[in-house]
């Protein structure tokens, strides 16, 4: 396939959430394999950090082809780097969380404006269509809760964060691990922007604190807030025909915008 | 008449100054005796959480759905609430309609912004009306709730742009410090508390013993902005394709519905997933994946029918999450009557059927529903 | 996999359990004189075994110290060296069938009655009784601390000793560590009392002396309550405080951590959640302790469905689930789980028969298993008959006897016709099932239902059998379980007949409807009376309920008559003991109940809507009168052949359809609970 548009796809350092052995991050290669569908062969797979990482080496059995691999400088910050690295790619995937590290789901909003272009996010599929004029634009598909879907037009370039579950089938093949190889591109200085705050890491043992109101109840009205489930109940509606009923229902729904007709 | 002693076995009493029942011993009635059931306790109002001015101020910022907000939401207005010192006030930002009062969720100044609903896409909208407010207020902290319906993508944004320290995902929080987890939960990491705080649901007990002073503000003009985004629309959903958890719109059998068929045709109707009660399964009514309960499924629905459910507590517990619920029963007496919002006495195969018959008409000839005074 | 948190292993110190759904300490009022486990206490804890559990906790509140009676719950006696080889022979046991054991060790200190060997001074803080014990105490001084602080260590040798895998030590239900705790009972001004470390000082000088005689790598648990929801106690936040500093000591390898105070009737009944609750009460409380520790954390109350299990697991919400009554419902849950057998599971319904028979004294058992405990003589799984020839068996009556003898017979490879006159099985339970609160009673007919189905059981319902139809069957064996019918007629002046009072049944079954005024008499006192008054109140009547029992509900147990009595107080129900319903008559469109006091003889009246009358059944005999003469036994079952749980002798006869056996079970012979009419069925045909 040959295109007059550009794809890259990020990927990070993954790890199983059980036994801690590097792996691909599941999120990212999901990007990956939608890049790849996105442009074939002319996908680029970039990952910023060290070339040693040993997950990459399942990147590559996913059918990575060539990654390159940009070292971080001491600032670490991985977001210069890319844009600098990446000015140029149209379209930029990403997973939606990284699996080592904090996973703040950031990345592909600070990239996006490094670049000054924009971003979506929790994205299932995405489809590349020329224009009327001579330019590119790509149409989403969005993940939204309680099984909705929404559609998003959108120009190049832009940056794209794949929902883990944008369907995608994820092969893994030993002969593509040894074929693929990735390459090192040499450290490039960047201006390091706002000093990131120090987070403090330790194993998680303990279940975190839910931050909860000072509040002084009895001590029956805490056991009652436990033992009691029922509550208060609604409007009972005993009288009328089953037509009149219906309606009851439908001025219910209607009042409180449950339906939209 | 006998001549044998006719006892109320109901002491009268009357109402002691401090509004105890006050029962005195020898007393055969009083002028005004109460007799009967206890008084029912009087719902107090809750108090302010502060009366002083308000010298700086935290943001929560979330949006709306269907004119409410859901727990996810209040609890990022609660986080906002309880860490304000009393000098500190509450500002709540609400994108979409409103039809609830912030004040009672711990808001003190709400600003709603009806065109900026979460069913439609406007991001560069929502960050440019969210940043008049930020420049105003400069609020010391910003709370919103991390989630897939807007607020996690606004966030991420605000916080892209103003390009400070942040967090997202927090999963434990309190005056000094968030906690997020790393590594997929296998570590903990803290730091001081940030300015943009994006929440976990569930970090934050949304209940408060106090309220916010409520004070609705206009909302700011929306500034001219061109989105690079097109909206293309939400897609039709096939409600029956949707997992029961995920699902918005449930109809749910119990052992009150003897025609699965005319279920299955309100479900359609409605665009509604189908759910049963475990009675309902257990007669092979459907299959146990559609069992809601304790037992089986526990559902977020925002509405629920529960239709020939008589509502036991392991019922009940499926359903905690849902926020309307409309019940189709015999029984007057049946527990599903004290947790539904709306109860419909009668038989559920007539008023499945009429219902069946009353909504497609009003969607079929498109009608105007009769306009309710907010 | 589809449990994949329960099926994920946990560590408890040295200890790797394959799953996390374990049983917790429970006093099971099993233990032979001398508190030792004997062979019913081995089998009871085998079948868990057998049936897949990880970890069973024994012996709830066993006692270290020889100042605590012992005689009401024959708890397990910790204080003596003779218990190890007992213990041993328990431990070893399980193990065989890869279950870990642990024992609850206390001291109750006024948690308990003096008036029983070997009449002892209770102990407690600062003397003040307990309430629902009658826990009269003096306050304890610094030598029996020093006392009760060696006992423990002693008795956690004698666990170590006997090769069981931990020791739980339990500060709940207001044992003795907690009455230090808690300021409803520590008032003291000493280094024992005042601050929470003073309060602290005793549970921690416990732990000290257990953990310095089990050493290092023996598991050691704290039960602990997380809020006691009383004004005067402990709650959530000191708790969390007490479970934070505790666990910085190193000493503790787990916490098992339930909720509400145990110390007046209305809180113990939250202990073990009756089926009034909701599902898990208590679990954000388990929840809140687990956010400041780093140990795991153990819960029950609450959980008796595997789903439910799964999804507090998968929230994180706990560590470990404790699934008890579940068990005792049925052993094997873990096994189905992995079979696949969910819907062959016997799932507890928080009857809570177990507990309430614990609470007064009684043997635990099963309000629908009668093999619970009865491993001995009762079997678990039913297995087919092996040399016995195949026989037609016709069950009369779909009520609890009847879906056991028809589930039994079936099971024993017999061919099997079972007639129910209504349209669905259950009997009387549906009908208890009706009173508010108790619907999950209809639980317990759930498992009888699909299991008869899935046995292929012939059912034959909506068909009320007659002798004709009965013995066109051409029967070997016929079991009646035709319950019966209300007794509302006994006294003729109670007017049932001229319609001038109603039968529980006529509102329950919704025959007859609630009246604005009514006035319900019990003559019974178990669990119908006050749940048809609750059905009349929660559908708006007024209510008084009169029996001549000493209390309202005086027979229905410790953990069910405050459930009974909340609602009772809540809705406005008068209660009026100690009177006899003498007569009702008509006076215009009212009714007049006259009431006879028990003590004084003195009639007094009431004047109503509507008078129910609850007095149980008598038996349906119209059946068993026609066939009896016509069977070849005469409808007798051997007594002692019944009682030794051996075969009848009858079965040796030669039956063939002309020549039948006739036996009964259940309240058609006399009135019975669930429990006793299951046991009926359950001993006489598994041996058919």
């Amino acid at each position: 396939m040959s295109n007059a548009f550009t794809v890259a796809a990020l990927i990070s350092a993954g790890r199983h959430p059980v036994s801690g052995a590097p792996r691909a991050c599941r999120g990212d290669a999901v990007a990956m394999a939608l890049g790849r569908r996105m442009a074939g062969d002319g996908l680029r797979v970039v990952h910023a950090g060290a070339a040693e990482e040993p997950s990459l080496q399942d990147y590559l059995a996913l059918g990575a082809g060539t990654i390159e691999a940009l070292p971080l400088d001491s600032s670490g910050d991985a977001v210069a780097t890319l844009a600098a690295h990446l000015k140029n790619v149209d379209i930029i995937l990403t997973g939606s969380n990284a699996e080592s590290g904090a996973g703040s789901g950031l990345l592909p909003y600070a990239l996006a404006r490094a670049l000054a272009r924009p971003v979506a996010g929790n994205v299932l599929d995405a489809r590349v269509q020329k224009t009327a004029g001579e330019g590119w634009d790509v149409e989403i598909r969005q993940f939204l809760p309680k099984g909705q879907r929404r559609r998003i037009g959108c120009a190049l370039p832009l940056v794209i964060a794949v929902h883990p579950r944008a369907p995608v089938q994820l092969k893994y093949a030993y002969a593509r691990r040894l074929s693929g190889r990735i390459e090192r591109f040499p450290e490039t200085p960047t201006d390091t922007c706002v000093a990131q705050p120090v987070w403090t890491v330790e194993t998680a043992s303990r279940r975190p604190i839910r931050l909860k109101a000072r509040e002084t109840k009895s001590g029956h009205a805490r056991m009652q807030a436990a033992v009691v489930a029922e509550a208060k109940g609604g409007i009972v509606a005993f009288e009328g025909s089953t037509v009149d009923k219906a309606q009851v229902m439908l001025n219910y729904l209607r009042e409180h915008r449950l339906v939209d007709f | 008449m006998s001549d044998v002693k006719r006892i109320n076995p109901r002491r009268p009493y009357r109402m002691s100054p401090t509004g105890l029942r006050r029962i005195v011993l020898g007393e055969i009635a009083s002028a005004d005796p109460h007799i009967g059931v206890t008084a029912h306790e009087t719902q107090q109002a809750k108090p302010l959480r502060t009366r002083e001015p308000a010298k700086r101020w935290h943001m929560a910022v979330a949006h709306s759905e269907r004119g409410r907000l859901d727990d996810h939401a209040r609890e990022a207005i609660a986080a906002a609430s309880i860490l304000a010192t009393p000098d500190t006030g509450v500002v709540a930002v609400i994108l979409g309609e409103l039809h609830e009062n912030a004040g009672e969720l711990g808001a003190d100044k709400i600003v709603v912004v009806p065109d900026l609903d979460a069913t439609r896409f406007q991001p560069q909208r929502e960050e440019a009306v969210v940043q008049v407010l930020l420049d105003e207020f400069v609020p010391a902290h910003v709370f919103m709730p991390d989630n897939l319906r807007g607020d996690g993508d606004l966030g991420r944004r605000l916080i892209a742009k103003d390009n400070a320290f942040a967090a997202t995902h927090v999963i434990e929080l309190d005056a000094r410090h968030v906690s997020v987890s790393w590594s997929g939960g296998a570590e903990i990491a803290k730091a001081p508390l940030p300015r943009f705080v994006l929440l976990a649901p569930g970090v934050v007990d949304a209940k408060l013993p106090f309220a916010g002073a409520g004070e609705l503000l206009p909302a700011p003009k929306l500034p001219g902005v061109t989105e690079a985004y097109r909206d293309l629309g939400l897609e039709p959903t096939e409600a029956a394709d949707i997992a029961l958890e995920e699902a918005d719109f449930i109809v749910s059998a119990g052992n009150g519905v003897e025609n699965v068929e005319t279920l299955g045709t309100l479900a359609r109707t409605l665009g509604a997933a189908i759910g049963a009660s475990r009675v309902a399964v257990d007669e092979g009514k459907f299959s146990r994946d559609k069992q809601i309960g304790a037992s089986g499924k526990s559902v977020n629905a925002t509405t629920y029918f529960a239709i020939g459910i008589s509502g036991a507590v392991q019922h009940l517990q499926g359903i905690k999450g849902c926020r309307h619920v409309i019940a189709i029963n015999r029984d007057g007496g049946a527990p599903i009557v004290k947790r539904a919002d709306l109860t419909v006495i009668g038989d559920a195969e007539e008023l499945m059927q009429a219902l069946i018959t009353r909504v497609s008409q009003a969607r079929n000839q498109g009608e105007v529903p009769r306009s309710k005074d907010e | 996999m589809r449990y994949p948190s329960i099926f994920t292993p946990i560590k408890l110190n040295q200890l790797t359990l394959p799953n996390r759904i374990y049983s917790t300490a429970h006093a099971e009022v099993y233990a032979e004189a001398g508190g030792m486990p004997g062979d019913r206490y081995i089998r009871y804890y085998e079948e868990k075994a057998k049936g897949g559990l990880s970890m069973a906790i024994c012996g709830g509140s066993s006692p270290v110290s020889i100042d605590v009676p012992q005689g009401a719950w024959r708890p397990v006696n910790l204080t003596t060296d003779r218990v190890i080889e007992p213990m041993a022979r328990l431990a070893e046991t399980v193990h065989r069938h890869g279950m870990k054991i642990m024992i609850q060790a206390t001291h109750m200190g006024r948690r308990s009655a003096y008036a029983g060997d070997p009449w002892p001074h209770l102990v407690s803080p600062s003397g003040v009784r307990e309430f629902v014990h009658r826990g009269n105490a003096k306050a304890i001084e610094i030598e029996d601390i020093r006392r009760i602080i060696g006992d423990f260590a002693a008795a956690a040798k004698r666990v170590q000793a006997s090769g069981f895998d931990g020791i739980e030590i339990s500060a709940a239900h207001q044992q003795l560590i907690d009455q230090f705790w808690s300021p409803r009972s520590n008032m003291r001004t000493d280094e024992w009392g005042g601050s929470l470390e003073n309060r602290m000082r005793f549970g921690l000088e416990v732990l000290t002396a257990v953990r310095e005689a089990v050493g290092r790598d023996f598991c050691v648990g704290l039960r602990m309550c997380a809020d006691e929801f009383h004004e005067d106690g402990l709650d959530h936040e000191v708790l969390k405080e007490i479970a934070q500093r505790m666990c910085e000591t190193r000493m503790i390898d787990f916490f098992s951590v339930i909720g509400s105070g145990a110390d007046t009737h209305n809180t113990l009944a939250n202990c073990m959640p009756p089926m009034a609750l909701p599902p898990e009460p208590f679990v954000h409380l388990a929840a809140g302790i687990k956010s400041v520790v780093d140990v795991p954390v153990l819960h029950a109350q609450g959980i008796r469905d595997i789903t439910q299990a799964e999804r507090i697991l998968a929230n994180g919400l706990v560590d470990m689930v404790g699934m008890t009554r579940a068990h005792i419902a049925d052993p094997h849950i873990m096994k189905k789980v992995r079979e696949g057998r969910e819907d062959q599971i016997r799932q507890c319904v928080g009857a809570n028969y177990c507990i309430d028979r614990m609470y007064s004294g009684s043997d635990t058992l099963c309000v629908q298993n009668a093999a619970t405990s009865r491993e001995a003589t009762m079997p678990h799984v039913i297995t087919p008959a092996k040399d016995a020839r195949k026989r037609r068996v016709v069950v009369v009556g779909g009520g609890p006897a009847g879906l056991e003898a028809a589930r039994v017979s079936r099971s024993r490879g017999h061919d099997v016709v079972l007639f129910e006159r209504n349209s669905a099985v259950g009997g009387q339970i549906n009908l208890a099932a009706k009173a508010p609160q108790r619907e999950q009673m209809a639980g317990i007919v759930r498992w009888f239902d699909l299991e008869t189905k899935r046995l292929g059981v012939d059912r034959r319902l909506d068909t009320e059998a007659t002798p004709e139809m009965v013995l066109s069957e051409q029967p070997d064996i016929v079991v009646l379980a035709t319950g019966g019918r209300s007794f509302t007629d006994q006294v003729a002046n109670w007017g049932a007949k001229d319609g001038l009072s109603v039968s529980s049944w006529d509102i329950l079954s919704e025959k007859v409807a609630p009246a604005e005024n009514v006035l319900i008499y019990d003559g019974i006192s178990a669990h119908a009376g006050f749940g048809t008054a609750d059905f009349l109140a929660s559908r708006g009547a007024t209510v008084e309920i009169v029996t001549p029992d000493a209390k309202v509900s005086d027979d229905v147990g410790g953990t069910t008559f405050p459930i009974f009595y909340r609602r009772l107080y809540a809705q406005g129900i008068i209660p009026t003991p100690n009177f006899w319903l003498d007569r009702v008559y008509a006076e215009g469109n009212k009714k007049v109940a006259v009431l006879r006091n028990e003590y004084t003889d003195e009639l007094e009246e009431r004047v109503v809507d509507q008078v129910v009358i609850e007095n149980g059944i008598t038996p349906n005999t119209e059946l068993y009168t026609s066939l009896k003469d016509r069977s070849l036994n005469r409808g007798q079952v051997d007594l002692a052949s019944l009682y030794a749980a051996e075969p009848q002798p009858a079965l040796q006869e030669a039956t063939d359809g002309e020549r039948f056996l006739l036996f009964r079970v259940g309240d058609c012979v006399s009135m019975h609970n669930i429990h006793a009419a299951i046991y009926d069925s359950l001993r006489l045909c598994k041996d058919f």
